[in-house]
């Protein structure tokens, strides 16, 4: 939006002083890099949404909100070919669509909320995560809006969007064959890099490469695979996603807890 | 993605013949497509390549402006993609339909490049926090034939190789005013080094097997694919799973295996291609769009 020139007399551009500050020294401090940081997991919180979640993971708070399933938009669409597992034909198929927002304050500079670039891409790789674990063929020509709002980054922020977004989905009653487990992990660099697991923010930022992978425990199938930067060779990105798998199953039981405690809740609220 | 209307039946024969590592066409599961490319196809732009690689057809321009650097790094230029779906390409794109489609292509070209070793950013410098080269490479998608980015990775790859930025100097006054000054003769610029440039191999799992250089009637048998970045060197910049399938953790890994041997293979015909082409100079015969 063009600056009102008339009253706020200021630059059209701001940016906070620490860009313009000398550079900070402070370097991640070292860690064992297959920790976890401890997770808070509630699911069933906000009373409009069909299903919601919230997720803190160390400094990254997640809330996830899940509403449908609603009559599909876009029209009609011709009775295709039935798909490859002898599901329902795609045109019958249901549609998950994902929303992924970061709050203007989640980061160190104010963002303002932009439509295309980073979110669009995040919002697309949170749908690809989540599709093969929802039983869209029991939702016909429905969709279901699953928006994730990231209200602090502390680190791993689309891991942690996944999760939620899983326990969201799960809360809400939507059918599916496993809990989707996000995890994520940074390169740091150095002599040897090593993969670390659930990074930091500040580990982030110093980091030469960033890999997020999502896990569906039981079945022990990935779901969903985002990675990039300078990781190396091959064999150092194998070695990631085995460290990102293992975190994923580790995270499991807690998220399992989370659900069991939320349908106490629910079970106790309902007037018998 | 364009869709293609497949029976049962020719699912289940496209999937029984990738058991046996025999593809309709006859190629094997790692074998890709005859592939033409061409550069300096565009003359108003700065660096241009079409590349055909079976019915897919690709058309990337790169054009060199100058900007102000980001404030992150005031010594680098940098390089904006823009991906346009034609609507020539399939009749889905027309309008707005395929502004997704470009988007995700964007962000993935945007992905892969963001590290500091696939392009020399700092040669791009003009003058540090002022000045920088930009070089916005647009995509155009002509035709869709299957396998999208990895034929858009080879023509980036080919155009920025075509690339020649002139070479500008900067001179200062008595007050300190600068005034840039383009160099007289017109070929005298700079090249970029594409060595470390990665070019996207995607594998896409159909059955139990994964195949690369998947056409339109492949890519409607599979369910998931993983999109590897990787460069000549074997480094990988990018990972990315597509579709709305689950991978196999152990497929994951067989398929990081055959990404860097299909990827050396691929560095090593391109870059031996280019030089080919380079080496014909200005006079040779140009094919274009007829032939």
């Amino acid at each position: 939006m063009p600056g009102d020139h008339r009253r706020i007399r200021g630059p059209e551009e701001s940016q906070p002083p620490q860009l313009y500050a000398a550079d900070e020294d402070e370097l991640p401090a070292a860690r064992d890099p297959t920790r976890l940081r401890p997770v808070y997991a509630r699911a069933g919180l906000l009373s409009q949404a069909k299903g919601s979640a919230y997720l803190e993971a160390g400094g990254t708070k997640v809330l996830c909100a899940v509403s449908g399933p609603r009559q599909a938009e876009g029209g009609e669409r011709g009775g295709g070919p039935a798909g490859a597992g002898g599901e329902a034909p795609a045109a019958l198929r249901g549609r998950l669509l994902c929303d992924f927002r970061r709050a203007p304050f989640s980061g160190r500079r104010r963002r303002a909320p932009q439509g295309g670039g980073e979110e669009r891409e995040l919002g697309l790789a949170l749908q690809e995560a989540l599709e093969p674990a929802v039983r869209l063929g029991r939702y016909p020509r429905a969709q279901l809006e699953v928006s994730a709002l990231l209200l602090e980054d502390g680190g791993s922020a689309l891991a942690a969007a996944l999760t939620a977004a899983a326990l969201a989905l799960a809360d809400a009653g939507v059918e599916m064959y496993d809990l989707v487990v996000g995890c994520g992990l940074s390169l740091a660099p150095g002599p040897s890099p090593t993969w670390l697991l659930d990074p930091t923010r500040l580990e982030e930022e110093h980091s030469a490469a960033g890999l997020t992978v999502a896990l569906m425990p039981v079945l022990n199938q990935v779901a969903g695979l985002l990675g990039s930067g300078e990781g190396g060779q091959t064999e150092s990105w194998t070695d990631a996603v085995r460290l990102g798998l293992e975190g994923c199953q580790r995270l499991y039981p807690v998220l399992q807890q989370c659900l069991v405690r939320a349908a106490r809740r629910r079970g106790a609220a309902a007037p018998s | 993605m364009a869709s293609v209307a497949l029976s049962e039946a020719e699912k289940v024969y496209i999937v029984h013949g990738v058991q046996e590592d025999l593809r309709v066409d006859g190629r094997g599961c790692e074998d890709y497509r005859c592939v033409e490319v061409e550069t300096d196809v565009v003359s108003n732009t700065s660096g241009s390549a079409r590349v055909k690689l079976g019915h897919t057809d690709i058309l990337v321009g790169v054009k060199a402006e100058m900007g102000t650097p980001k404030l992150e790094r005031p010594n680098e230029g940098y390089l904006e993609f823009f991906v346009d779906c034609s609507a020539n390409a399939t009749p889905e794109f027309e309008g707005r339909g395929g502004d997704d489609l470009g988007t995700e292509i964007a962000n993935t070209l945007y992905r892969i490049f963001n590290n500091k070793s696939s392009v020399d950013l700092s040669s791009l410098c003009i003058s540090p926090r002022e000045h920088c080269w930009v070089l916005y490479v647009d995509v155009l998608l002509l035709e869709c034939g299957g396998n999208l980015f990895d034929a858009i990775s080879i023509a980036v790859k080919a155009a920025l190789f075509n690339t020649r930025i002139p070479k500008v100097r900067v001179l200062e006054d008595e007050e300190g005013a600068k005034d840039i000054e383009l160099s007289d003769d017109p070929y005298d610029c700079i090249r970029l080094s594409v060595e470390n440039v990665p070019c996207i191999v995607t594998l896409c799992k159909i059955g139990c097997r994964h195949v690369v250089d998947a056409t339109l009637q492949e890519e409607a048998c599979s369910l998931a694919s993983l999109l590897v970045s990787v460069t000549s060197k074997g480094v990988v910049t990018c990972m990315r799973k597509v579709g709305k399938g689950s991978l196999d953790p152990e497929s994951i890994f067989e398929m990081m295996e055959s990404s860097k041997r299909v990827g050396k293979v691929l560095h090593m015909s391109l870059q031996s291609i280019l030089h080919k082409e380079e080496s014909l100079g200005p006079k040779r015969p140009k094919v274009g769009f007829l032939g």
